[in-house]
């Protein structure tokens, strides 16, 4: 047998885009055949190699492999592969939850006219996150980062004909520049102080004790600032932070994900639900030693995922795209993640961002298949469809179950892992909004779901055609997915696995997690959430003992808020409409008026005069000009001598 | 054999085919055409060969040629190059072979027209490689006729008042990058005044430099000089203007490789010439790029004609050049000439892509255009390619170069690096709004007649990308050869710095 490593995983999907996109694109069958086909083969050598050497010898166990991309000078960038329980369990996520949406989107895309070209995005995508997922140095994730961003670019746009589409795609790869902004700067501070730019070695300097008491930083060379250790790391970690929220849509850099939803639905499951959103969460749990020794960073992460989670939360009760509703819900979760990173649980933010990914791939699947079967979005035009599509329906009401938390279902053991941080956070958490926020946020996300759930699936038929179940190439992702939704609880994932998944880079001893062992007393907690959120939605909007519009009236200024997504992207468009333009446009005016206008044509006049004179001698031939500037320089060297 | 005389080739060819070109009749254009296509791709064939039989490990200055021309003042017609200049010799012939392919459009007296393109490119390649600054300032201005005839003949837009301010900018810097360069002939650097650029390195680097008070007076009027071509702010005004109105072939060289030779004329003469001069000066460079970077980039933020747009966003990114010269690390100065390459070639297909379409459509205004992706595909990938590699996507050699600067000059000046980062932003903003204004949405009923490019016509553009992504994608074949150039000037200036050069 061949000897498959990292390399291949890494490299069959760039090869497969590369050929789709310059030559097989003719032929739509080779083409969504080929991309499958590489996501697959990089699955069977991750699950067939990769991970029994993980599972074989635990959480410290890593293989590594490295070439120069380029050096100059003493300053070398390196391209490389590192595997460890981290990336295996990622890639495993990427490349299973990717390949059943790949066999979804052939049913989906089927009759497109970009048909071969989509294949070729997502197998482009494929290479750019999986290098994310094995890069061993920042510049290498840097360059990933960049990649995954094209990729969604250009995935968001593929209805380029489309005004929104492609207004959506640059704002997401505007925003996500926004973000690596930060991103970059954080990595030149780290990069500079440690000396390297390889994780393990960046990781071995900082956890080596005492690190934060002997270094005093000089940020940029001798010419920079100087800052104290502490100072230092929370700099560096919340410019680092910078790009997790470009990325993984983070407050204030979220507002590109619900448009991003402009994007064909595989793309959104894939993408901006399953895999892409997360990376800013593996990067977390990659660097997290980089936090782990300030107070200060990791605070500023758990308050800003908890912040994040609340708020994409609160404008999900509003909206009424299916998409968008399960957009903010991702919003909220991804915050969940980020989170409990900074509420020192690694482990458990890892392992929620697995369940997450499976029945938020799961959902955003079923929502194409009812998009695919009534030809909207908007949940108001749906209602009665359990009925019409029985398959959907079940998988998506068992993936919105398992969202909320329900036992025994695999999001109960994440996320009331998640909620359990935050009844015992550190001291850096330890407020009233870390204790309180989430689970609010918990009831909101059952009540918003289950609005979306009564609203699609039952009540009176408000839909209009005759909408069908879709094709099995469609519901059998969903179902397979619908299982791992299921038993992804201690089943699967037990105690030694979720362990065997660390990163190599991890501080000894944090970010452990232990499996709540589902006693009465947290079945009940979440159960009581669970019960809460959905028993309003039930009263709302199955058996309207609540009218919607009256609770819309008495929270008046609230519920705009909310309904207007808290003002944000009106904010960013007023800043780019009126400060980022007008700027725009006193430079443009400077240098017309006075720079080109004062400046040169003031020269200009000045020296017309002199100019009407040698007009005499601009004959307009080369040769002329030649022998001129000859003889002009030998007269001047003749004066000289 | 070869060995001996690629350097003089380099200027034989271009000028030969020039020549040729003058004696055939105007009436062969497909000839003519067919002529120049062929000396260019000879000279990239060789330029190719340069780069891959320079002796690395030897470095220094290779494939010599001296002849005596006027020994009493101390001028010899004298070639050589370093990393450096092979690699700006494969941008130029890259350019060149390219811009040949592009013009078989030009149709109004085109044999003219090539001949210029033809002296032009000797020119450049003569600037390059030239080791005797008498003929390294003869070549340079020999660069900068043409593009004035090219721009008043054939131009576009505003093209009287874009070649009078060109030529006026461009003449104006040569005079006061000469001035600077005979003062530094009559300034007793070497026993007898010579214009031997090696002899005068050597005279420097053995501690026999100029005085500090002088090397002060000096670079600056070498680097205003240089700079105006370069362009750095606020000297810039020449360009985007020169650029609008130039037609492809001279945008694709003015752009792709003439800005280079400002960058380039301070890397070879004044920072090794007068490095002490260099580390005073330098830092005033370090804040003007970052007008050129921000501002550059606001105002392209502003431009509604494409070519404006794509003037302007040179101007930016040779900000970036500029700063990683100023920085004077190892990295950031290969990375600078590194981009010069990088910019070169994408600007050379910016410029070509917008011709093409330009031909047909007679606007390149955004408002007029849109949705031409669905008309022209092709051209539509390439000009997004193109946007991709100048908004610095990984892959493309521009963010490999860009990387570089931007790492190598963080040590020695963070806060221009941060704006530099901030660029990045800028960059993706404008080239984003203008693939999306003049590619995507609904295509105006109007352009339903465009003709894509077909068969060969496409080979120019494909020629530019497979460079770009070739380097992008693996750099360092070229960052090595540039780094043996780059190691010595940073030595010296890095002993300049540590007051090790006499004095």
């Amino acid at each position: 047998m061949f000897d498959f490593g990292p390399w291949h995983i890494l490299f069959l999907p760039l090869v497969s885009a590369a050929l789709i996109l310059f030559g097989l694109h003719r032929s739509k069958a080779v083409s969504a055949g080929l991309a499958i086909g590489v996501v697959w083969v990089g699955f069977a050598i991750c699950a067939f190699k990769l991970l029994p050497q993980v599972m074989e010898n635990g959480a410290g166990w890593f293989a590594h492999d490295a070439v120069t991309w380029m050096r100059a000078g003493d300053i070398t960038f390196s391209y490389g592969t590192l595997v460890d329980g981290l990336s295996t369990i990622m890639m495993l996520v990427v490349l299973g939850v990717g390949g059943l949406i790949h066999i979804y989107a052939v049913g989906y895309m089927k009759g497109d006219p970009g048909f071969a070209r989509f294949f070729g995005c997502l197998s482009l995508f494929m290479f750019s996150m999986l290098g994310i997922v094995l890069a061993d140095n920042f510049f290498q994730i840097f360059i990933h980062w960049e990649l995954v961003g094209v990729s969604s670019y250009l995935l968001i746009g593929f209805y380029y004909k489309k005004p929104s589409a492609s207004a959506a795609g640059n704002k997401a790869f505007l925003t996500n520049r926004v973000g690596d902004f930060g991103f970059m700067i954080g990595i030149l501070m780290l990069f500079y102080a440690t000396g390297t730019a390889n994780f393990r070695e960046m990781a071995a300097v900082v956890n080596q004790g005492g690190f934060l008491d002997t270094v005093r930083f000089q940020v940029g060379g001798a010419h920079g600032w100087t800052m104290t250790n502490e100072h230092f790391l929370w700099v560096a970690g919340a410019l680092t932070l910078m790009g997790v929220m470009g990325k993984s849509a983070q407050f204030p850099l979220h507002v590109w994900l619900p448009d991003a939803m402009e994007g064909p639905t595989p793309v959104s499951a894939l993408i901006h639900a399953a895999t892409m959103v997360a990376a800013g969460v593996f990067l977390l749990a990659r660097i997290f030693f980089i936090y782990l020794p300030s107070e200060t960073a990791m605070s500023i992460v758990a308050h800003l995922g908890m912040f994040t989670a609340f708020f994409a939360a609160t404008i999900a009760t509003t909206q009424f795209d299916i998409k968008r509703i399960l957009a903010f819900s991702t919003l909220s979760q991804l915050g969940y993640m980020v989170m409990a990173i900074g509420l020192n649980g690694t482990d458990v933010a890892m392992y929620h961002l697995t369940t997450h990914a499976f029945f938020k791939a799961l959902l955003f699947l079923g929502a194409g298949s009812v998009i695919h079967a009534v030809h909207t979005n908007d949940i108001r035009e749906m209602g009665a469809l359990f009925k019409k599509l029985p398959i959907t329906s079940t998988v998506f009401l068992i993936g919105t179950l398992a969202l909320c938390g329900v036992p025994p279902l695999s999001g109960f053991w994440s996320k009331d892992g998640i909620l359990h941080l935050t009844q015992h956070p550190p001291v850096w958490g330890d407020d009233v909004f870390i204790r309180w926020l989430p689970t609010i946020t918990a009831v909101l996300t059952s009540y918003y779901m289950f609005r979306l759930v009564f609203l699609t699936f039952f009540g009176k038929p408000r839909y209009h055609g005759h909408p069908h179940e879709s094709s099995p190439s469609m519901w059998a992702p969903m179902v397979v997915l619908c299982v791992f939704a299921i038993i992804s609880g201690p089943v699967l994932f037990t105690q030694e696995v979720i362990d065997g998944f660390r990163s190599v880079t991890r501080p000894l001893g944090a970010g452990d997690f232990e499996h709540i062992h589902g006693d009465a007393h947290t079945i009940l907690h979440s159960l009581l959430i669970f019960g809460v959120g959905a028993g309003a939605a039930f009263a709302a909007f199955s058996r309207r003992w609540v009218d919607p519009e009256v609770v819309k009236r008495a929270l008046g200024p609230v519920h705009r808020l909310f309904d207007n997504r808290w003002y944000i992207d009106d904010f960013y468009a007023w800043i780019v409409e009126h400060v980022q333009q007008n700027f725009a446009r006193l430079c443009d005016l400077f240098d017309r008026v006075v720079v080109i206008g004062i400046l040169v044509n003031g020269s200009a006049w000045t020296t017309r005069a002199v100019g009407a004179l040698a007009a005499r001698y601009q004959s307009g031939q080369v040769r002329t000009y030649a022998l001129l500037f000859v003889a002009g320089v030998a007269a001047l060297l003749a004066l000289n001598l | 054999m070869l060995e001996t005389n690629v350097l003089t080739l380099f200027l034989a060819i271009p000028s030969l085919a020039a020549l040729a070109i003058f004696f055939m009749p105007a009436a062969s254009k497909s000839l003519i055409r067919t002529l120049s296509v062929t000396a260019a791709a000879v000279t990239f064939a060789m330029a190719i060969w340069l780069c891959v039989n320079y002796d690395q490990s030897a470095a220094g200055f290779q494939y010599k040629v001296v002849a005596a021309w006027v020994p009493s003042m101390g001028i010899q017609f004298k070639l050589g190059v370093d990393g450096i200049s092979c690699a700006m010799v494969l941008l130029t012939s890259v350019v060149y072979l390219a811009g040949a392919l592009v013009s078989r459009a030009v149709e109004s007296r085109a044999k003219d027209f090539y001949i210029l393109l033809n002296v032009l490119v000797a020119g450049v390649f003569g600037v390059f490689v030239s080791l005797d600054l008498f003929f390294f300032y003869f070549f340079y201005e020999l660069a900068v006729v043409p593009m004035y005839l090219l721009i008043g003949y054939w131009g576009s837009t505003n093209r009287e008042y874009a070649t009078m301010k060109l030529t006026l900018y461009l003449t104006a810097g040569a005079v006061v990058a000469l001035l600077g360069l005979l003062m530094v002939y009559y300034s007793g650097l070497t026993s007898e005044p010579t214009f031997d650029l090696e002899a005068m390195l050597a005279a420097v680097n053995s501690g026999h430099g100029l005085s500090i008070e002088r090397q002060r007076v000096i670079f600056p009027l070498l680097l205003v000089g240089f700079a105006t071509i370069a362009p750095m702010w606020p000297l810039h005004t020449w360009s985007p203007g020169g650029h609008a109105a130039a037609p492809s072939a001279a945008s694709m060289m003015h752009a792709g490789v003439l800005m280079k030779l400002g960058s380039f004329a301070i890397i070879r003469v004044a920072m090794p010439l007068l490095p002490e001069g260099a580390v005073t000066w330098l830092p005033m460079v370090a804040v003007l790029c970052c007008f050129n970077i921000i501002y550059g980039g606001l105002v392209a933020l502003n431009q509604r004609d494409m070519k404006f747009v794509i003037g302007y966003s040179s101007s930016s990114h040779m900000g970036y050049v500029l700063l990683g010269i100023a920085a004077l690390t190892q990295t950031s100065l290969n990375g600078a000439v590194f981009l010069m390459f990088a910019h070169g070639v994408m600007t050379a297909l910016a410029f070509s892509l917008i011709g093409f379409f330009y031909e047909q459509t007679h606007t390149r205004m955004l408002g007029d255009l849109g949705g031409l992706m669905k008309q022209i595909p092709f051209v539509g990938i390439c000009f997004m390619m193109m946007a991709m590699a100048s908004l610095g996507l990984p892959g493309f050699a521009n963010f490999a170069s860009e990387l570089m600067v931007i790492v190598g000059s963080w040590e020695r000046y963070p806060v221009q690096t941060i704006l530099a980062i901030f660029g990045l932003v800028i960059g993706a903003t404008y080239l984003l709004r203008t693939v999306r204004a003049a590619f995507q949405g609904e295509m105006n009923p109007k352009w339903e007649k465009l003709y894509d490019a077909k068969g060969f016509d496409r080979a120019p553009y494909l020629l530019l990308l497979t460079v770009l992504i070739f380097f992008g994608v693996c750099p360092w074949p070229i960052v090595d050869l540039i780094s043996t150039g780059v190691a010595p000037l940073v030595q010296t200036l890095h002993a300049a710095e540590a007051g090790l050069l006499g004095h």
